[in-house]
């Protein structure tokens, strides 16, 4: 009988254990239904200047430019903190136009915006135009709450709500959408001329680099995907390395950006070092899922604990006259299940994915 | 050291009566002590698995946003924790009725009362009864806090604001006051699960008939009285801007009959204030358990 008990408990214990590995193979094998898969989560992220020296960034980058103008807010005072929520993220196949209105937004003069977007009629017009020539994109559609550069304590409201963030599905549609978007300003320009306004053509580095400050985001596997969009860009002066997008620009002098990307997909960390290779701009990222899988764990192995020393005692109680080894033998199993609990809560929370 | 330097000073006689005193009241607590631990010893089970169900409800209403990337999460911290506390007032509802149900009717329906009463003061066994059962339900209430707090900080990377214990703190409240109405109940009803299907038709539904009625008898009485109304501070207090003029709490529902040319205004309210809030539920807590004490006295095994 005992002997019985005992098989029955390995093969319970052996069970579980697959059952986890298993979970977590699957759940890789679900998600990778395509080549990139973009592992963002909905989740908050947090960037914090960590380093900014105005004297080293007007002799390398500019005397009238601080980093507030490449970034929203008070992005040129260190320990300034913004924060970016996911709230929402779609696989859609997307218009060309919505693209061209998100991505090149910055390219686009004010006045122009005014005269083409101001009258919904006439916008909606110019985005059928837009699709019917250019066609459609397959993206990723994210939506993000994103609070300013400051260092005051955030509002309750975000700064922009809804920011909508395109990211291309396929890494060759970088270029595609460019060169569509360059082709779209030379037929717009012959019909601005009349109102004497005029959009300029964006070069594959402006392009790269717009994509960059505004936090581009990016798809598994992250080297994968940027050495596709440098090739298919055609940009000389990039290269990438761990992870890390190296861009080479010059402004009053040579200058690099690093943009690290992190297992979301989203830069953890942009570096500015001028030619000595010293930092002369950087920003940090942090999030809370440490913080929440460590008390998850410990609450978890405080809840087990406790079960174990109950069930213990019930059986110091009920069998007295049990030899020791009958009595904890239980006991290391029951050890062993708390151990593995802990385990698998750690491993199921850390990689879940989205499942495209 | 001290009683001793007492002694000496001549404080002798004091500190035998502040002795005797201390003795009394461990006479007096003791039993109600003992009756708090056996009723949290009898019932934790029950209180594993409704804590089980509960905190799984909890995380599933953050599941839900990890598992379908569609689903857009709110916007703000507070926005998704005044969403997921949705659940809490039913949640309160059904524990109370659960643990409360049976505090006074089963002494006199499973008549243990011959055996417990002659050797325990009544009222000393139902204030026992009545703290553990208490303990459990707050309990289950505060794992459900935890867990959407959890998920609070996951998604939202912020400290919970201090509001999320403001909230807590009134839902104990609330508790307090639904387990002194089911305690009332409880008092004159025969059996356990007779208390609990009154209390629950009671609270889910006839109170909703009432505030129905009373709105369209005169929609300017605001419905205090009813702890349906009452429970909407749980959440409410999560909001940015929690009305605070007597007029922002609640909203007229204009129905226009174009035939008859009429127009019918229906009032819903929204939110009581805090001070009538709590003061409302205090006042549920002294009236039930006063009522429910009487009752519990006069009534014969």
């Amino acid at each position: 009988m005992l002997k019985n008990t005992h098989t029955h408990s390995k093969a319970l214990l052996t069970t579980l254990i697959l059952a986890v590995i298993l979970f977590n193979a699957c759940s890789n094998v679900f998600a990778a239904s395509s080549t990139y898969q973009l592992p963002l989560t909905k989740i908050t992220k947090f960037n914090e200047v960590v380093t900014y020296d105005k004297d080293a960034w007007k002799e390398t980058i500019s005397t009238k430019d601080e980093p507030d103008d490449w970034f929203e807010g008070d992005a040129d005072k260190i320990r300034a903190k913004n924060k970016i929520t996911f709230t929402s993220i779609f696989s859609k196949k997307k218009g060309a136009s919505s693209l061209f209105f998100t991505m090149f937004k910055s390219f686009i003069p004010d006045n122009v915006s005014l005269l083409l977007f101001s009258d919904p009629e006439i916008k909606d017009l110019i985005s059928e135009e837009i699709d019917e020539q250019y066609g459609k994109y397959e993206v990723w559609m994210v939506y993000r709450e994103v609070w300013d550069y400051t260092i005051k304590n955030f509002e309750d409201d975000a700064d922009h709500s809804n920011r909508r963030q395109f990211i291309l599905k396929n890494p060759e549609d970088y270029h595609d959408i460019l060169k569509d978007y360059n082709n779209w300003v030379v037929e717009l320009n012959e019909t601005l001329n009349e109102f004497n306004m005029t959009i300029f053509k964006v070069s594959k580095k402006d392009f790269l680099w717009d994509l960059i400050i505004n936090d581009l985001i990016i798809a598994s596997p992250f080297e994968s995907y940027l050495h596709r969009v440098i090739e298919e860009l055609n940009i000389n002066n990039a290269k990438i390395r761990d992870n890390t997008l190296i861009l080479e620009r010059n402004e009053r002098e040579l200058f690099t950006i690093e943009a690290k990307y992190g297992d979301q997909g989203f830069q953890s960390s942009f570096i500015v070092r001028n030619k000595n290779g010293k930092i002369i701009y950087e920003i940090k990222n942090s999030d809370s899922r440490l913080l929440v899988y460590t008390i998850s764990s410990v609450t978890i192995a405080v809840i087990v604990s406790i079960t174990i020393i109950a069930i213990i005692r019930r059986k110091r109680i009920h069998s007295v006259k049990m030899s020791k080894e009958v009595a904890y033998k239980p006991l290391k199993y029951l050890i062993i299940l708390a151990v593995i609990v802990t385990l698998a809560t750690i491993i199921i929370f850390i990689p879940f994915k989205p499942s495209k | 050291m001290i009683k001793e330097e007492l002694r000496r000073n001549g404080g002798g006689e004091k500190l035998e009566k502040i002795d005797e005193l201390f003795d009394e009241l461990i006479l007096f607590l003791k039993p109600i002590a003992h009756t708090y631990i056996f009723e949290l010893k009898q019932r934790w089970k029950k209180f594993v698995i409704f804590s089980s169900i509960i905190g799984l409800f909890g995380l599933l209403t953050g599941i839900d946003y990890v598992l379908f990337p569609e689903n857009s999460l709110p916007k703000t911290q507070a926005l998704f924790l005044e969403d997921g506390l949705g659940l809490i007032i039913l949640i309160n509802i059904f524990a109370v009725c659960f643990f409360f149900g049976g505090i006074i009717c089963t002494e006199y329906s499973n008549k243990t009362g011959y055996v417990v009463f002659p050797k325990i003061n009544k009222y000393k066994l139902i204030i026992g009864k009545y703290s553990g059962a208490l303990t459990l339900v707050i309990g289950v209430t505060g794992l459900y806090y935890y867990a959407l707090g959890l998920l609070g900080l996951y998604f939202y990377g912020e400290p919970i604001n201090s509001k999320y214990f403001l909230s807590f703190g009134i839902a104990c409240l609330y508790i307090l006051a639904v387990s002194s109405f089911v305690t009332l109940i409880s008092s004159f009803m025969k059996s356990a699960n007779v208390t609990v299907i009154t209390t629950i038709i009671i609270l889910l539904i006839g109170f909703s008939i009432i505030d129905g009625l009373m709105v369209l008898w005169n929609p300017n009485i605001e419905p205090l009285y009813s702890l349906n109304y009452l429970s909407n501070l749980i959440t409410s207090v999560l909001r940015k801007n929690f009305p605070t003029k007597r007029k922002d709490r609640y909203e007229d529902i204009e129905y226009k009959d174009e035939e008859e040319d009429e127009v019918f205004t229906f009032r819903e309210w929204i939110t009581p204030s805090i001070e009538d809030g709590i003061t409302f539920l205090v006042l549920y807590v002294v009236i039930c358990m006063s009522l429910a004490m009487v009752i519990f006295k006069r009534r014969q095994l």
